[in-house]
């Protein structure tokens, strides 16, 4: 989970020299909320630097939205563990990852950058538990297809499953925040589910806010 | 601890078929078998129902596998294929865009990530064999040639040939006119 893992200090980030530069495409008309408390969580662990720019063919955007990801890091590019480089442009099937341009596919959709954000900040993220973060995926896909690219009656079917699972429960999975809780936060977010939640799913959404990593972006 | 994965053969969780069927052909504790639903049932508390689930966790179980990639990176790839695979592949209005992004994709690579068979692969094949649209382009011969390479790959898998064997096929010369003249 999102709490414990800011305890790990075994990363391959911190042993080895090597500075990760991560370029991430986001566009301005769904900002990728989940990608901005995830930045907190890392700035909590690591040394990050940030910078942002603001290609043609974005248009208005916020300043708020670009100030979050702007920072000196530390004086030297290269005593930093990792450099996140935002660029706000009209990429169209949601915001794009590239970390080894020469090696890798473009990683697309904010639930994928999550669970890598969310790999550096634990290593050990796909081994702890492997039914929680199974479990946690599930949810990850549902923000995915249902909350953030489905129509109407699949977005309040969505709705419906997490209040039912939080009736019983604070959290997504387990018994504290994870990235499921993270990740669907920021999807009802940018759907506009919010302001009209159902009551346990407004319990919760109070429960995030309280979490400081959250309070950045709201 | 061993897994026995439970598959419904009127609608098989076809990626976690292949998944099960490659761990056990590489003498993994993993075996399969028909019944009434798909399901890997973890403890009296815990099972899972959803294709990719059953996918993900069996990968996680077996890393020497390197079913989910080596690195965060390549794990990160692989939850990249499954959205796409779920979402723009499985679309009939995006598919021919889809199609032509993998192709692209898959020009220099026998794998979509690493270089072993990995989840990704299986959950792209799945859709690629239930497509019609697609069979009716690999009748077609030099349509899209570089997935029709990798579709014809992995069905002479050996590890995961008697899965794919199970697994139905769409039927490109039983298409109804109205699909044979959509947009292709």
């Amino acid at each position: 989970s999102a709490t414990r893992s800011s305890n790990v200090t075994t990363s391959s980030l911190l042993q080895g020299d090597v500075l990760l530069d991560l370029v991430i495409s986001v566009n301005p008309s769904s900002p990728p909320l989940s990608l901005f408390v995830l930045y907190e969580l890392l700035k909590q662990q690591y040394k990050v630097g940030a910078k942002t720019y603001v290609h043609s063919s974005a248009v208005n955007v916020p300043e708020k939205l670009t100030s979050i990801f702007t920072n000196d890091g530390t004086k030297e590019r290269g005593d930093n563990h990792l450099m996140i480089t935002v660029i706000w442009k009209d990429v169209s099937n949601g915001p794009t990852l590239m970390v080894e341009p020469h090696r890798q596919t473009p990683i697309i959709g904010e639930s994928n950058i999550a669970r890598y954000l969310m790999r550096l900040l634990n290593p050990n993220y796909d081994t702890d538990d492997i039914a929680k973060v199974t479990q946690i995926d599930e949810w990850l896909d549902t923000a995915n297809i249902q909350v953030l690219q489905g129509n109407t009656k699949e977005k309040s079917a969505a709705v419906r499953s997490l209040n039912s699972r939080l009736g019983r429960n604070d959290w997504l999975v387990g018994s504290r925040l994870s990235l499921a809780d993270i990740v669907m936060w920021s999807a009802l977010n940018q759907s506009n589910q919010v302001s009209d939640a159902p009551a346990n799913v407004k319990k919760w959404l109070k429960l995030c806010s309280s979490n400081s990593a959250f309070k950045s972006c709201l | 601890m061993s897994f026995k994965v439970s598959i419904n053969k009127a609608k098989p969780a076809g990626a976690a078929l292949l998944t099960a069927d490659y761990l056990k052909s590489t003498g993994k504790p993993v075996s399969w078998e028909y019944g009434s639903e798909n399901l890997l049932k973890i403890d009296s508390d815990t099972s899972f129902n959803n294709n990719y689930s059953i996918c993900r966790y069996l990968a996680r179980q077996f890393p020497d596998s390197n079913l989910y990639g080596s690195s965060e990176l390549e794990k990160t790839e692989v939850d990249h294929w499954l959205t796409f695979s779920a979402g723009r592949l499985s679309c009939s209005s995006e598919f021919l865009s889809a199609i032509q992004y993998l192709d692209t994709v898959l020009g220099p690579i026998t794998y979509l990530v690493g270089h072993n068979p990995t989840i990704a692969d299986f959950t792209v094949w799945e859709v690629l064999n239930a497509s019609t649209q697609f069979q009716l382009l690999l009748n077609q011969k030099e349509a899209c040639v570089n997935v029709a390479r990798f579709y014809n790959f992995l069905c002479n898998l050996e590890e995961i040939k008697s899965a794919v064997c199970m697994l139905p096929k769409a039927e490109s010369s039983a298409m109804t006119k109205s699909a044979s003249t959509s947009s292709l």
